[in-house]
């Protein structure tokens, strides 16, 4: 697991999370419907509120990934929450994944667990590594469990936890995820 | 994926062209394939396609900015609908009331940022019309270009080899439209009709000892009059014999770069990509090597 810095502060600890967005209760989502299920959130510790930039950066990766979690499990998108956290390449590849999932069938529950390490401010960009532990999450293709659930382009299966490099832009003076690189050959 | 989202990213805002300018770059941008659960990378340098034309813009309009005309999966900017139009719906999904599926279909719609809705559109049969840069694709392929016929004293064979500090001519042998251009093709589908007109711009010679000469016309065929003057247009003097090298022999290829202009569906723009010969060997030594 990555070890956080103090350039986080009070917020390292809010940052490992476990994000519930996705149903465990084995049904599987359709996306044609309106969900009605609101996904549970484990109570996290409380967060102070972010000052630095890369505070401010870190909160709404965070809350992207909430959001993204959420998307998944319902394979839909509530663009009242991505709007204000995701742009660029991410707020389309986001909805690329969820057009893949409903057309072929795919379906993930349980919770990822994310744990958001060190900002790195670029100037004009700040990248952060999200360290995805997806030990509690099972993809399922037409009802049947795919293992694994990933697999990495040496043909190993993807491991877990696995490092994703996100970056975030200002987009009209809000941090915001604008991409995503996945780490595939990296441990955490 | 990554990589083609990111020529819709730099189009999408100004902040993001910045981005992509200062942020540094990564040999590969990897993500899952949640369809196939596959981890797939995408090279930051396009390169070589080996031939495969890829790339190509054309631009719309969105909101005051010019963003892609295609967008994720393939899909097609609809300005009425302020989307991209991609992918028809499930089959079970039932028409809007006052409409038969002989009058459209639900079609997935991605959104550029901010998004409003999630939700398939009923798009009326015949208002998605097909990105005019798949058709200038398709006109591309027709063509059925070639990497071109390496010219090249001294020639490649056995029992032929040039010299250390001796001027090499290289030159493009027998061009046609195909391996040079000029040519031109048309495509169309339904209403939209594109056409192309492909020009090799330049070629860029690997000569295998590390040194790549850029030239930009077809070069001078080399002619016995000349003897030992250098090429006037695209040449090079090898420093070393070849001897060390694999087969002992400088394996040179010619990678001619094409730019193509296409105008056509109300929009125009430019492909480009590049096509590569195979090796050729060249063997290099020494005249008192040579005449032991």
């Amino acid at each position: 697991m990555r070890k956080h810095h103090s350039v986080l502060g009070g917020v390292a600890l809010a940052l490992s999370l476990t994000l519930t967005g996705c149903s465990d209760d084995g049904t599987e989502p359709d996306a044609t419907d309106t969900p009605t299920a609101t996904p549970s959130e484990t109570p996290t510790s409380a967060s102070p509120t972010p000052k630095t930039t890369e505070e401010k950066a870190a909160a709404q990766l965070q809350t992207y990934l909430e959001v993204r979690d959420v998307a998944y499990a319902k394979r839909t998108i509530d663009f009242k929450t991505l709007n204000p956290v995701a742009t660029g390449g991410e707020f389309l590849e986001l909805q690329e994944a969820v057009v893949d999932m409903t057309m072929a069938d795919v379906t993930k529950t349980g919770n990822y667990v994310h744990t958001i390490g060190e900002p790195r401010n670029r100037g004009n960009s700040i990248e952060i590594t999200d360290c995805e532990d997806r030990s509690g999450v099972t993809v399922k293709v037409k009802g049947k469990v795919r293992t694994p659930d990933y697999k990495a382009p040496d043909g190993n299966p993807l491991r877990n936890p696995a490092p994703v490099k996100y970056t975030l832009v200002k987009d009209k003076g809000t941090w915001k995820v604008s991409e995503s690189d996945l780490l595939w050959d990296q441990s955490c | 994926m990554l990589r083609r989202l990111l020529a819709l990213l730099a189009m999408l805002g100004a902040s993001f062209v910045v981005v992509v300018a200062v942020a540094p770059s990564a040999i590969a941008d990897c993500d899952v394939d949640e369809e196939t659960g596959e981890v797939v990378c995408e090279d930051e340098d396009d390169g070589n396609d080996g031939g495969t034309h890829t790339g190509g813009s054309s631009t719309c309009k969105y909101d005051g900015k010019e963003i892609p005309c295609t967008g994720p999966e393939g899909s097609v900017w609809s300005s009425k609908y302020g989307c991209w139009i991609g992918e028809r719906g499930p089959d079970d999904l039932v028409p809007p009331e006052g409409q038969t599926k002989e009058d459209g279909w639900w079609h997935v719609c991605y959104f550029p940022p901010p998004g409003s809705s999630w939700e398939y559109m009923w798009i009326l049969t015949g208002e998605v019309g097909i990105d005019p840069v798949v058709l200038a694709q398709r006109a591309i392929a027709s063509m059925n270009l070639d990497p071109i016929e390496i010219g090249i004293v001294p020639e490649s064979a056995a029992n032929r080899a040039g010299l250390v500090g001796l001027p090499v001519w290289m030159w493009v042998d027998q061009p046609t439209d195909v391996t040079f251009g000029p040519i031109s093709a048309s495509a169309s589908e339904g209403t939209v009709s594109v056409s192309a007109t492909a020009n090799v711009s330049s070629i860029v010679w690997d000569m295998g000892d590390g040194t790549k000469v850029n030239c930009t016309g077809k070069g001078t065929p080399y002619a016995d009059h000349y003897g030992k003057q250098a090429s006037p247009t695209c040449g090079h003097r090898y420093a070393k014999m070849s001897d060390d090298q694999p087969d002992g022999a400088y394996q040179v290829t010619a990678t001619s770069h094409w730019v193509v202009e296409w105008t056509g569906g109300g929009q125009s723009g430019t492909i480009e990509f590049d096509l590569t010969t195979e090796p050729l060997p060249i063997r290099i030594g020494e005249a008192q090597v040579l005449t032991q």
